[in-house]
C-alpha cells in the first residue's frame, strides 16, 4: 500500500469517527454526573404506537376523556408547574424548604435538569408524536400550554423531570417518600388534564426519569455532591 | 441443637437449597435477572383518579372492540411464535421446527417468571376484577390473585417478536408491529390496562436484550437458524 492511499485510509477513518461522535452525541449526556452511564432512551422506551393506528386514537381518546373532566383547581395547578421545579413536590416536607434557601441543592438540580434534557430531548425527536391539541385542536381547544409549533409529545419531559427529581428527593427526605411520589405522579397526571400529552406520554416519562434517576444515583460524583446538600439541608433543617 | 429446633433449620436449608437449584435452572437468564423490574414504574394506586380513568379507557376499547378482535384476542391466549406466521410466511408451522419450538418454550417459561414476580410485587387487579359489572365479557375470568400489571403477554410478544427479529432480519418491522399487537389484544380482550402492556413491553423489549447477550441462548439460536434455513422455501 503507498503512502497516498495509507493517508486517505486514515482520513476516511477519522472523517468516520468524527461523524459518528457527532451522531451518537445527542443521544449521550455529556455533563459531570451520567457521563457514559445515560440510559439509552432508544433502547428503554417502546416505540409509541403509529399515527392514527387503534392503539393511538384510544390513547388520544382517553387523554380527551381526563381532559374533559379537569377541574379549575387542576387546570390552574397545571398551568403553576409548567416551569416544573423541586418545590413543586416538598410541600409534605414543610414550609422551611423553600427556594431561595439551599443554593447547594438548587444547584445539583439545576445540574440534574440540564442532564436530563440531554436524555429526554433527542428521544422526542426520534419518533415525532404529535401533542392531542395539534392533532385534535376542535376537542382540546383550550389547553394549559397552547404552542403552535410545540416539541413531540412522546415522552413527557415533565413525566420524565417530575420522577427524577422525586426519586432524588426520596434520598434526601426519605421519611416523606410516599408524599413525594404521589406528587410527581400528579404531576404527571397534569399534563393529561390539561391537554397537553396522552396518558401513554406519561407512562413513557415515568420509565425514562426512573432510570435517568438510578443513573445519577450511581455515579460516585453525584453521591459527593448530594452528601453535601444533605449537609446544607440539615443545617437549616427547624 | 434441641430437635425442635432442628426441623425448622432442616426446613430452612432445604428451601435454601432448593432456591438455589431453580436459581441455577434457567439456561439462559442470569441470575439477577429480576433487576430488569427495577425498570418499570409503579402502577396508579387503586381507586385513585389515574387508576379510574385507566378503567374508563379500558373499557371503552373493550366494549367497542369488533367480533373478530375480541375472537383473535381469545385466541392468542395461549400465545406462542406461531402467531407471528402471518409475518413469517406460511410455512412457519408447529410440530416441524423442533430446536425452535424448544428454544422459545425455554425463553417464554424464563420470561414469565419475571412477569409473574412483577405481577406479585405491585398486585395490580384485573379489569374485571376490580369492576366485575363492566367486564362480563372479558375473554377470560381469573382469580384476583392474577394480576394485571405488567402483562405477561405484552411480555412475551415482544421477547418474541425480538427474538424472531434475529431469525428474520428482513422482517423486522413486520415482527415488533405484531409484537406490539399481541399486548393491545388484552386490552381490547378486557384483561388489561393500556399501562400493563406499556409496561411489558419496556419489560420485554429489556429482556429479549439479556436473552440476546447470554452464550447459551446464542449457541441454541444459531442452531434455530440452521434449522429453519434448511426449511425455508
Amino acid at each position: 500500500m503507498n503512502t497516498g492511499s495509507c493517508l486517505q485510509l486514515r482520513r476516511l477513518f477519522f472523517t468516520a469517527v468524527f461523524l459518528f461522535s457527532i451522531a451518537a452525541v445527542p443521544l449521550r449526556a455529556l455533563g459531570p454526573y451520567l457521563g457514559s452511564n445515560a440510559p439509552n432512551a432508544l433502547l428503554l422506551l417502546p416505540a409509541p404506537p403509529p399515527a392514527g393506528s387503534v392503539e393511538d386514537l384510544a390513547d388520544r381518546d382517553a387523554a380527551y376523556s381526563v381532559f374533559l373532566t379537569c377541574t379549575p383547581e387542576q387546570f390552574a395547578l397545571g398551568v403553576a408547574q409548567q416551569r416544573l421545579n423541586i418545590f413543586h413536590l416538598t410541600e409534605s416536607v414543610g414550609p422551611w424548604f423553600q427556594a431561595g434557601k439551599f443554593p447547594k441543592t438548587e444547584a445539583l438540580f439545576k445540574q440534574v435538569t440540564d442532564e436530563s434534557f440531554l436524555v429526554s430531548r433527542p428521544i422526542k425527536l426520534v419518533w415525532k408524536r404529535q401533542r392531542p391539541y395539534i392533532t385534535d385542536p376542535v376537542r382540546f381547544a383550550k389547553v394549559i400550554e397552547p404552542d403552535p409549533n410545540p416539541t413531540p409529545t412522546y415522552p413527557s419531559g415533565h413525566a420524565t423531570r417530575a420522577t427524577l427529581y422525586a426519586l432524588i428527593l426520596c434520598e434526601l427526605f426519605p421519611e416523606h417518600r410516599d408524599e413525594i411520589l404521589t406528587k410527581a405522579r400528579e404531576s404527571g397526571w397534569l399534563r393529561v388534564q390539561g391537554g397537553v400529552h396522552t396518558p401513554l406520554d406519561i407512562f413513557a416519562g415515568r420509565t425514562l426519569g426512573q432510570s435517568i434517576a438510578q443513573a445519577f444515583l450511581r455515579s460516585p460524583e453525584f453521591q459527593h455532591d448530594l452528601a453535601e446538600v444533605r449537609a446544607e439541608l440539615a443545617a437549616g433543617k427547624p | 441443637m434441641k430437635f425442635r429446633h432442628v426441623v425448622p433449620a432442616l426446613f430452612s436449608i432445604a428451601l435454601l437449597v432448593s432456591a438455589q437449584a431453580y436459581a441455577g435452572a434457567t439456561k439462559y437468564l442470569p441470575a439477577n435477572a429480576s433487576d430488569v423490574l427495577a425498570l418499570l414504574p409503579a402502577p396508579p394506586p387503586a381507586g385513585s383518579s389515574e387508576d379510574q380513568a385507566e378503567l374508563d379507557a379500558t373499557f371503552r376499547v373493550h366494549s367497542t372492540c369488533s367480533p373478530e378482535q375480541l375472537a383473535r384476542s381469545k385466541d392468542e391466549n395461549k400465545l406462542t411464535i406461531f402467531h407471528f406466521s402471518p409475518v413469517i410466511g406460511p410455512w412457519f408451522q408447529p410440530g416441524k421446527f423442533p430446536k425452535t419450538e424448544a428454544l422459545f418454550k425455554e425463553v417464554e417459561a424464563e420470561a414469565k417468571v419475571m412477569s409473574n414476580q412483577g405481577k406479585a410485587q405491585w398486585k395490580r387487579l384485573r379489569p374485571y376484577n376490580a369492576d366485575p359489572e363492566r367486564f362480563p365479557r372479558a375473554i377470560e375470568h381469573e382469580a384476583k390473585t392474577s394480576y394485571s400489571y405488567p402483562s405477561g403477554h405484552s411480555t412475551r410478544g415482544n421477547v418474541f417478536a425480538y427474538l424472531l427479529a434475529e431469525l428474520f432480519p428482513e422482517k423486522r418491522e413486520a415482527l415488533l408491529e405484531k409484537g406490539r399487537d399481541c399486548g393491545w389484544l388484552r386490552v381490547q380482550g378486557g384483561v388489561h390496562y393500556p399501562d400493563d402492556v406499556f409496561a411489558g413491553r419496556v419489560l420485554g423489549q429489556a429482556l429479549a436484550k439479556t436473552f440476546l447477550s447470554s452464550q447459551i441462548f446464542q449457541r441454541d439460536l444459531a442452531e434455530a437458524k440452521a434449522e429453519l434455513a434448511a426449511a425455508r422455501p
